[in-house]
């Protein structure tokens, strides 16, 4: 299935800002951070298709994962 | 207010269908609190002052320094070394001789938060930090207070409006927050001035808002900014109700037992002895804009501090780690982290760092 993964932030270094990713018919958003990366730690807001997401959730086609780290300066 | 010179100096906002001279009033007679002076503080200041707000306390603990300047918009290079909050009040009385400035030169704590929160009406968050964040939203939980929290990194930014109402908490948004020592800040990863700015003077606009009890407010939804794309999202926040139910403030800051740091801490005058005798070492020097650090024949390639978990669990379990920085300060933060996060035993750290060392004579 296809899933168009969507990063903000520092996230975007070294990743940019947006792809489509193709995964297994039972993959999660725990997935795109293992391929892409991406600490657990580094993730504060996990959303699929707008709305708050869980890290073990499956995914279906078609869905966007939007991925924003902690934004804590000032 | 009538006659008065207030009148003139608020009449192109008083005369907007949405204000009026009530609503003026209400400025007047509120009390806001703006938690930090930094880049954030200064562009909700900068706004809020000439607004007419009755009575603005400005909360911060640091002196300005020069890395400051080119985002904290309020202050002048004269001002290096000066308190943030006398800096701030000594250019706003000037702005605004109507408005009642009082600082708190103090970090805020479990300890003082409620004290000083229960004397304001909001509070603007504007601190650099996940702990002082989350602290200003558990003190405003159990005070039944609204509070607008926004931060700032690189090109980002974002913001919203807590426990306005019947509006979602900090908490809803993230439960926890995340080690300190892990996160890139402004001061190791950088910041591009207009993005605080803009997140400052949004944080600004909806106070004026609550304030003056317009309806629509971010309550409920994160504002996020990505400055290299021009570009707004809005984030749904969703109201757990357990997040309201707050009755005691947490402390996040980690400290840890003067006895053990000065076990785990080393003397300028052993440090090349204890490298030599006590080791196998394998050193981690740490800054966040020089690339090398060097003293005698050594020279060790520099890392960020958050990097520091990542960096320690690769050593290899025999070698003992000597945590060395340019000041002392990093290393320092470092070993705490250590050795109360990640029950590390095996680090020591450099007291004073290596300018310790090139005052004895020892480089």
């Amino acid at each position: 299935m296809k899933i168009k993964v969507r990063l903000f932030a520092t996230l975007r270094e070294g990743r940019g800002k947006e792809q489509m990713m193709e995964f297994t018919d039972t993959a999660t958003p725990q997935a795109i951070f293992d391929r892409l990366d991406i600490p657990s730690a580094d993730v504060a807001i996990l959303l699929i298709n707008g709305f708050d997401g869980k890290f073990d959730q499956p995914l279906k086609d078609g869905d966007t994962v939007s991925i924003f780290p902690p934004v804590g300066g000032g | 207010m009538a006659d008065s010179p207030e009148v003139s100096r608020y009449h192109r906002q008083m005369i907007l269908p949405t204000m009026g001279r009530q609503r003026q009033e209400k400025l007047t007679q509120s009390r806001v609190l703006v938690v930090g002076a930094g880049a954030l503080g200064a562009a909700v200041l900068l706004y809020l002052v000439p607004a007419g707000i009755g009575t603005i306390g400005i909360l911060d603990n640091d002196e300005l320094e020069l890395t400051n300047l080119h985002r904290q918009v309020l202050y002048s290079t004269e001002d290096v070394g000066t308190p943030k909050v006398l800096a701030a009040r000594d250019r706003l009385e000037k702005m605004n001789p109507e408005v009642s400035l009082r600082t708190h030169f103090l970090r805020l704590n479990v300890d003082n938060a409620l004290d000083i929160i229960r004397e304001y009406h909001l509070v603007i968050e504007c601190s650099d930090n996940f702990p002082t964040k989350f602290l200003v939203n558990d003190a405003c939980v159990m005070l039944h207070k609204p509070c607008i929290i926004g931060a700032a990194l690189g090109f980002s930014g974002q913001l919203s409006v807590y426990n306005y109402l019947d509006g979602p908490t900090y908490r809803c948004l993230m439960p926890e927050p995340p080690d300190p020592l892990t996160l890139p800040t402004c001061a190791n990863a950088g910041v591009m001035g207009m993005v605080p700015g803009i997140i400052g003077n949004l944080q600004a606009l909806e106070a004026l808002k609550i304030i003056t009890g317009q309806s629509e407010t971010l309550s409920g939804r994160l504002l996020h900014f990505e400055g290299l794309e021009t570009n707004f999202m809005e984030v749904p926040i969703e109201l757990n109700p357990d997040n309201k139910k707050i009755d005691h403030l947490t402390s996040y800051s980690y400290s840890c037992p003067d006895y053990l740091l000065k076990k785990h801490t080393v003397e300028p005058q052993n440090f090349f002895p204890t490298l030599e005798k006590e080791g196998p070492f394998e050193v981690v020097a740490l800054s966040d804009d020089q690339e090398f650090l060097q003293i005698k024949d050594f020279r060790w390639k520099t890392i960020p501090a958050y990097k520091i978990p990542e960096v320690v669990a690769q050593i290899p379990e025999k070698k003992k780690v000597m945590l060395i920085c340019e000041n002392g300060i990093k290393n320092f933060e470092a070993l705490k982290y250590l050795l109360m996060k990640e029950n590390c035993t095996r680090a020591l750290a450099l007291k004073d760092g290596l300018s310790a060392l090139r005052i004895l004579g020892l480089d």
